[in-house]
């Protein structure tokens, strides 16, 4: 039997473990990881990752079928780290640091930064459901219609 | 520029069910609605917006 275009059912289970691995780890599942839960081959699973990318789902490695991104989640370090419910995951933004508290429904957490404009390193934190920290703002540089142009830049 | 708590606003409204396996995405009228929950409704936001919308 081959394998053409990936069904629905599977790339939406491949998105549901994905994130689901990514917000009780930290870290995206491996390739086979996801084949095993799918109960396909690698190279199949592969092409479910693709489709999904193609969807806007989550975001490619350009090139590869390496996950980068499954926003608000970063799969490889960054300079945005957050802290909730004890574990710590990387952002891909400033706007995903707030992202994945809010996935994670946290009520308390804390990112870690550093201001765009000088360097300084920035400690925020959400407390009680409420974000601290007055006088820092987030720049939003690129208009959202054209987000997707180049999601890395974005 | 938004300040962090219109950022604390935006980021619930958009990632709140981000986890939720019934998540498969989201079109342009929901994406314009969430926006304009969180008091977004320049062009930079909703492009078809008329010129001179405030955000």
């Amino acid at each position: 039997m081959s394998f053409a275009m990936p069904d629905d059912r599977l790339l939406w289970d491949a998105r549901a473990f994905i994130y689901g691995h990514l917000a009780a780890t930290a870290r995206a599942p491996a390739m086979d990881e996801v084949a095993e839960r799918l109960g396909v081959t690698s190279s199949e699973a592969e092409a479910v990752l693709r489709a999904l990318h193609e969807r806007h789902a989550l975001f490619l490695e350009p090139g590869t079928a390496r996950l980068r991104m499954a926003n608000p989640f970063s799969a490889s370090p960054t300079d945005y780290e957050v802290t909730a419910g004890g574990q710590t995951y990387w952002a891909n933004c400033a706007w995903d640091s707030f992202g994945i508290a809010a996935a994670l429904h946290a009520t308390e957490a804390e990112v870690r930064a550093k201001c765009a404009a000088s360097g300084e390193p920035l400690r925020l934190r959400l407390a009680a459901g409420q974000v601290e920290g007055a006088s820092v703002v987030v720049h939003f540089q690129v208009p959202f219609e054209h987000w997707y142009d180049n999601l890395v830049f974005t | 520029m938004l300040s962090l708590s219109k950022v604390w606003t935006l980021a619930r409204l958009w990632y709140h069910n981000r986890l939720a396996p019934e998540y498969h995405g989201r079109g342009p009228d929901e994406i314009e609605a969430i926006f304009r929950a969180a008091g977004l409704t320049s062009r930079f936001w909703i492009p078809d917006q008329p010129a001179g919308a405030k955000s």
